[in-house]
């Protein structure tokens, strides 16, 4: 009979086998494009970068969000919904931890390889440290006028929903990520004609810089990660 | 006599702990004051034995038999559904299984899960369904509702350890679509157990076991009494195999039956109070790596203490054409429960650590009444009612068991008034007919908001071709339902209900008089499914869904006293507007055993149950599919005399098995960066484990 049982077993076994286990997961290095320190940010206004660096934590990539709809069809019986405020977000089907303070300016650099599980992906979010701070230094030029600014803001703060549209076929990966930054449209924001300090140069501390430059670092469309093919 | 000895005596006591102050380890948790309260359990005890004492003095010679045929006779399904299964004692014997939970594995097509701990309601998994901790399975004592509605772990949490074994006297399993008058959480399926002892006299048994078990068990049945007669005193003390796995579990009951002028009156109460060790989940990554062992814990893991009393005062009588039934009960829970399924995920500093507290009552009636006013029509019909009240609150704890944060308490109470009627009908010889209908009002009335009500009309038909014939043809449609959870009253006005539409057509067939084969196809269609949700590490509802399947078997019985059963059902349940496989529920179930049932040797008796179950592989989230297993369990006893011996194994081929596997993120490492990939989970299920037994009867 025992013998009998572990026939059985092994059949049941084998049935494991002929299932997939589970989602396929490749290792895809990652790496950050810098930027420009020429940026234009439009409205007349050129901005000339000395320094520019953020520190960012912790790259996830996320699936496609559940497209599960339902009609409801009127009925005397009333029926039960989905807990509410599941739905929208896919889960994250890849990830490179780690922290990085990114130099916006300097030369391409390697972050590590991600952890990426087969499938389609749709989103990318990364969270912005606070410390090291983020720093932003130069000279903006408005209407001909140079205007120097030094920029200091500890920002902690989540950047979501980061377009990333990928369907990971594990035999055919992408070579490589690359994540990149806009400076444009990250000082777009900012209201460069305005000094309220009149001291010539601007700072965090001048009327609505602090929140304009945070809103433009964390920005969706600041950040751009790619496949490389 | 499968149970042992559990005696209340040597149960270890501990002091009432507070909760601002740090729970000690879990593993030995201990059981929170028998000590304390040993006079109460004397009182009790003293109590029960006058009670049986009474028993002895009112019961007439019981004969086997009337009472249980006027139960019959009102009963709220009059024929089987063609998946269904009834044991009788001597069957009960024959089927492994520790605890009355346990037993349930006999219903074709269920798989319960043990992520908690022995002391912690199962999760059920039934035809496709993933009936987490009893949602979606009414389960029954002598028709009185076990399943805790609102509970603070799970909507319907089912936990039966308040049920001695030797007292289930019978067990009717009916898988399917609900029939005749089946209530609220009948969805999936129900069960229904009968409550007693079987035989006469005195029994006193105890066993150990290769787990660090140790049970006992007092139980006694006047002579001549009614099987409704009984006192029975058990305690269950182990330590398991692995970490995190210990138990304590003390159970009483008394119960008294006798005549009444015509009517037979029977009276029982229950009490049990445990405490119990969970070794939680285990990451596949971390087994794999040899970070922890296959039977080891992450720290904190969890356990509970668990304290329920139910009781219940039944009559029933009448006369061949007229019969009638009523019940009245009532119960009190108290429920603990600390549990970490995903680490430091969510809180880096404390841990996701939670305890769940949950004290609750329960009270109702209900009457049944069967009439056959001719041989083409009859009538059986029925008023029920229940009110429970309860209060639970969850706070988050460190691994310590400190309370660090304080969660919102829910006081509510809820009411569950219905009726039913059937209206079974043989126009012609070959036809019978069972059209019924269940109408109910359900009312939630929290402490601090305004009262929410739900109407439910379930309409219910079953047809029975050639009944009794060698082959008969069964076609059942009917309408089950699942009442709303506290939790999701606000704002008062009408609540929504989960309803489940089933059907389900078979063939049972019985060529000869030692084999019988079934088989039958089934559909059912949920208004709203329950599932484990990663996101928040906790069962969420997600939406309608169908399932389909097909179930089969084959009954050989040889002699009276033996039978083999083979079982295997197939189902497959999705999302119906994604299409999408329903999670964790297993697509294959099957079953293969041997069974021994009192077999009269020369001077002994013999029981016998060697069972195989299969578990096909099931559907995880994110593409995953989770292994199939098959373990192997078994029962033996020998009665010699006024002597018997036992012999329980459990996973006789020492399987490493997974009864449970969960796919989400988790982080039990809180200095490494939270990863938000999802990764598999595991519950080890039972592992090898013996336990040797000595009873005697006086």
């Amino acid at each position: 009979m025992a013998l009998l049982m572990r026939a059985v077993q092994g059949a049941a076994l084998s049935l494991a086998v002929a299932c997939a286990p589970g989602r396929t997961v490749v290792q895809v290095p990652v790496a950050f494009a810098p930027s420009s320190p020429d940026v234009v940010p439009g409205d007349g206004v050129s901005i000339a970068l000395d320094d520019a660096s953020v520190t960012v934590a912790h790259l996830r990539l996320e699936s496609p969000p559940d497209p599960t709809a339902r009609w409801r069809l009127p009925s005397l019986i009333s029926t039960a919904v989905a807990h509410p405020g599941h739905d929208f977000a896919g889960g994250v089907s890849g990830e490179l931890l780690g922290t990085w303070t990114l130099d916006l300016l300097g030369d391409p650099v390697p972050l590590g390889s991600a952890t990426l599980q087969d499938g389609a992906y749709a989103t990318a979010r990364l969270q912005v440290e606070a410390s090291p701070v983020l720093t932003m230094s130069g000279t903006a030029t408005v209407d001909g006028d140079p205007i120097p600014f030094g920029l200091e803001a500890a920002i902690a703060q989540e950047i979501t929903g980061i377009p990333f549209d990928l369907t990971l076929d594990p035999e055919t990966p992408p070579e490589a990520l690359t994540l990149s930054v806009d400076l444009d449209h990250a000082l777009s924001f900012v209201d460069w004609r305005t000094d309220p300090g009149a001291d010539g140069l601007l700072t965090i501390d001048d009327g609505a810089v602090g929140h304009t430059l945070t809103f433009g670092v964390v920005s969706t469309p600041t950040w751009t990660l790619e496949p490389v093919e | 006599m499968r149970s042992a000895c559990r005696c209340w005596g040597c149960y270890p006591s501990g002091p009432e702990e507070d909760r601002a102050t740090p729970r000690r380890p879990l593993v030995g948790w201990q059981g929170p004051g028998l000590r304390g309260r040993g006079l109460a359990g004397a009182v009790i005890a003293a109590w029960a034995w006058a009670w049986a004492c009474l028993g002895t003095a009112w019961a007439e010679p019981f004969e086997d038999g009337p009472a249980d045929d006027a139960v019959v006779v009102v009963a709220a399904d009059a024929s089987d559904p063609v998946g269904g299964r009834h044991l009788d004692r001597a069957a009960v014997e024959a089927t492994p299984g520790r605890t009355a939970d346990e037993l349930l594995r006999a219903m074709p097509g269920i798989h319960l899960s043990a992520h908690g701990g022995r002391g912690k309601a199962y999760q059920y998994f039934l035809r496709g369904f993933d009936a987490v901790h009893g949602g979606d399975l009414a389960v029954s004592l002598e028709g009185v509702p076990l399943n805790e509605v609102s509970n603070v772990h799970a909507h319907g949490y089912l936990d039966l350890q308040l049920i001695p074994t030797v007292l289930v006297r019978s067990m009717d399993l009916l898988p399917g679509p609900a029939r005749g008058g089946a209530g609220d959480f009948a969805v999936a399926g129900r069960a229904d157990l009968g409550l007693g002892l079987d035989q006469g006299g005195g029994v006193l048994y105890g066993a150990v076991g290769s787990d660090r078990s140790v049970l006992a068990t007092v139980a006694w049945r006047p002579e001549h009494a009614a099987p409704g007669t009984f006192v029975v005193v058990e305690g269950d003390v182990g330590g398991g195999v692995g970490t995190a796995r210990g138990w304590r579990q003390a159970r009483i009951g008394a119960g008294i039956e006798g005549d009444v002028g015509d009517a037979r009156v029977r009276a029982w109460v229950l009490g049990q109070h445990g405490a119990f060790d969970s070794p939680g989940v285990l990451r596949e990554d971390d087994v794999a790596s040899g970070d922890v062992g296959f039977y080891d814990a992450y720290p904190g893991s969890g356990g509970g203490r668990s304290t329920r009393v139910l009781g219940a005062v039944q009559a029933f009588g009448g006369s061949e054409r007229l019969a009638w039934r009523a019940t009245a009960w009532g119960g009190w829970r108290a429920l603990s429960l600390q549990q970490n399924f995903t680490g430091w995920y969510e809180d880096a500093v404390n841990g996701d650590g939670t305890v769940q507290d949950h004290r609750a009552w329960t009270a109702g009636a209900q009457g049944q009444l069967g009439w056959s006013p001719h041989p083409v029509v009859g009538l059986r019909a029925g008023l029920s009612a229940r009110l429970d009240g309860v209060h639970h609150q969850e706070d988050g704890v460190t691994p310590d068991g400190t309370v660090w944060t304080e969660g919102e308490p829910l006081a509510a109470r809820q009411a569950d008034v219905g009726a039913w009627v059937v209206l079974p009908l043989d126009p012609t010889p070959w036809l019978h007919l069972e059209p019924a209908v269940r109408a109910d009002v359900l009312l939630v009335d929290p402490d601090d908001d305004a009262v929410a009500w739900a109407p439910v009309v379930a309409p219910r038909l079953g047809v029975t071709l050639f009944e009794g014939a060698v082959a008969s043809g069964h076609l059942a449609y009917g309408r089950g339902f699942r009442s709303p959870d506290a939790r999701g009253a606000s704002g008062g006005g009408r609540l929504p209900v989960a309803i489940s539409d089933g059907i389900e057509a078979g063939v049972r067939a019985s060529p000869w008089r030692w084999l019988a084969l079934r088989v039958l196809g089934f559909a059912t269609f949920v208004s709203d499914e329950i599932v484990f949700d990663h996101v928040a590490a906790r069962f969420l509802a997600t939406g309608a869904t169908r399932r389909v399947g097909v179930d089969g078997g084959v009954s050989f019985r040889p002699v009276d006293a033996m039978r083999i059963d083979a079982d295997l059902t197939w189902s497959d349940g999705r999302y119906t507007g994604s299409g999408d496989p329903i999670p964790y529920a297993p697509r294959v179930l099957g079953s293969v055993g041997l069974y021994v049932e009192r077999l009269a040797l020369p001077s002994m008796n013999v029981t016998f149950g060697f069972r195989t179950r299969l578990l096909g592989p099931r559907p995880l989230p994110e593409g995953y599919v989770a292994q199939p297993n098959a373990v192997v369990d078994l029962t033996a006893g020998v009665e010699i005399r006024s002597w018997m011996l036992t012999l329980d194994v459990d996973n006789l081929l020492a399987t490493r098995w997974r009864d449970g596997e969960f796919v989400y993120a988790s982080a039990w490492d809180p200095t490494a960066p939270r990863s938000d990939l999802s990764a598999r989970h595991l519950t080890a299920g039972a592992p090898f484990a013996l336990r040797l037994g000595v009873g005697w009867r006086f």
